[in-house]
């Protein structure tokens, strides 16, 4: 069971897209997909149907309910949820480092049913968020186009560095995406800067601009149901395909050691 | 502490040294909450030092300049007015004092002109990595004390890490062969400021090996 954390500390970067159309796509090659949405602002649980305005996910990080009782299936084939919960706004400020805790130990405690364990984490390196990369193997952040989002990928990477460190050796392998690419010479540049800056940690597939996943959002769905046909659709396939027997899908020790020793002097160099 | 404990601890520093970096970043969840209330200081569970803030105002592009490193005078006044906060809210606080240990000298026995200049970005070094609500002063010729509010032992030590690495680039480009020692303790539940003070100039004296 591979688990992922999508993160990245810019609002609008494409997270909730990316995991909740990477989790589709998965799920049409036929993989099982857990997304569990630890965004208070729920956006994950609005586009998979299933937003929720009581405290279960709440109930379930404080100890008085487990996580898988809180799984519920969606209209997207293979792709189960977790909701979010607006009480997670209250924990984070009550818990604080229990709640990274009772995150991780959730996570860790998931049954193997599912491929992929996708996390939607909020739009900064709070507790929550703390709490899902303590929790998981894999860091996927998704990347605009645009030189204010290249500008804020090194310090995430360095954070996550750190918090490997301190706090998740188990976290094993970091994924760029480019996002919301689109045919202008300035997101050229910016990939190609990512691409330098980051070497093999970003993957080949691009997510290009598409008017249709922001149609398919308004419609629920996920952009592979809505409009199979269009590029995203496409693209998002595509990085399924990649992320499930691509070079990052090997795991073994020898390269997440190996590629962890690469990837610590780039993250100091660029803080 | 069992592991659980020690993560939960370990994932607090590291927010709380997320924040410590960017301590305007008021568009970032952990200062403004979802329900769109007052800004969430989820470390601060005691009384904050006073810090000219205007009400109400999100600071996610404010640009503001750092507190004033204090002279030695203003850094007594801090530290008798911090003991009776102390004294009344059982606030953890941390001192951290840095020293530059000069290796080469001038006639005089001190350091030369040349090496002195290094104190200026030093300074500012250890302003920038604090906090707006943590007082940093020069005491004496080449010392500095750094007064970390709502901060135990491990978020002092990661305090410490973070400036060790900040003056190295600085301390390798100076003329003259520089060391920096540190040193810090904790004040709260029964150690008053002033001891704290001392422990951690013992401890940057044993620190002269790094």
């Amino acid at each position: 069971m591979r688990t992922v954390a999508v993160i990245n500390r810019k609002g609008g970067s494409g997270k909730t897209t990316t995991a909740v159309n990477l989790a589709a796509a998965l799920g049409e090659r036929g993989k099982r997909v857990l997304v569990i949405d630890l965004d208070p602002q729920a956006s994950a649980s609005d586009w998979l149907g299933n937003r929720r305005s009581g405290r279960q996910l709440f109930d379930a990080l404080v100890g008085t309910r487990e996580l898988t009782g809180l799984v519920v299936p969606t209209s997207v084939s293979g792709v189960d949820l977790v909701p979010s919960s607006p009480w997670l706004a209250t924990a984070e400020r009550t818990l604080l480092g229990d709640l990274s805790v009772a995150i991780a130990r959730a996570i860790e405690r998931l049954e193997r049913r599912w491929a992929f364990v996708i996390v939607d984490c909020p739009p900064t390196l709070s507790y929550l968020a703390v709490g899902a990369l303590a929790g998981v193997q894999e860091a996927l952040i998704p990347v605009e186009a645009h030189a204010i989002a290249l500008s804020g990928v090194a310090p995430v990477l360095s954070q996550i560095v750190r918090l490997r460190s301190d706090l998740n050796p188990r976290l094993n392998w970091v994924t760029i995406v480019p996002c919301r690419v689109s045919r202008t010479r300035h997101a050229r540049t910016v990939v190609e800067g990512l691409e330098q800056e980051f070497g093999e940690l970003v993957t080949r597939t691009r997510i290009r601009e598409s008017v249709r996943v922001a149609e398919a959002w308004e419609a629920r769905q996920p952009v592979i149901g809505f409009a199979p046909e269009s590029s995203a659709s496409a693209d998002y396939r595509m990085l399924a395909l990649e992320l499930s027997e691509g070079p990052n899908s090997m795991h073994d020790d020898r390269v997440s050691a190996s590629w962890w020793r690469d990837l610590v002097p780039l993250a100091a160099a660029n803080r | 502490m069992d592991a659980d404990s020690r993560l939960a601890r370990a994932a607090e520093a590291f927010v709380h040294d997320i924040e410590r970096q960017e301590p305007d970043s008021g568009g970032s969840p952990a200062a403004v909450s979802v329900d769109g209330g007052e800004r969430a200081q989820t470390h601060d569970r005691g009384e904050r030092s006073p810090a000219p803030r205007p009400p109400g105002r999100v600071h996610s592009l404010g640009v503001a300049d750092s507190p004033p490193i204090l002279t030695a005078l203003e850094w007594a006044a801090t530290v008798h007015s911090e003991s009776a906060r102390l004294a009344r809210y059982h606030r953890p606080l941390a001192i951290v004092i840095v020293c530059l240990d000069w290796q080469e000298h001038d006639g005089s026995g001190g350091p030369s002109e040349d090496a002195l200049r290094l104190l200026r970005p030093v300074g500012q070094t250890l302003r920038r990595q604090a906090r707006a609500s943590d007082r940093v002063a020069r005491l004496g010729r080449d010392s500095f004390a750094i007064m970390l509010m709502e901060t135990a032992d491990l978020g002092a030590a990661v305090y410490a890490a973070r400036v060790r690495d900040a003056c190295r680039p600085w301390l390798a480009a100076a003329p003259v062969e520089v060391d920096l020692r540190l040193g810090w303790a904790v004040a709260g539940g029964g150690a008053m400021i002033d001891t704290a003070v001392l422990a951690a100039l013992a401890g940057a004296r044993r620190d002269s090996a790094a």
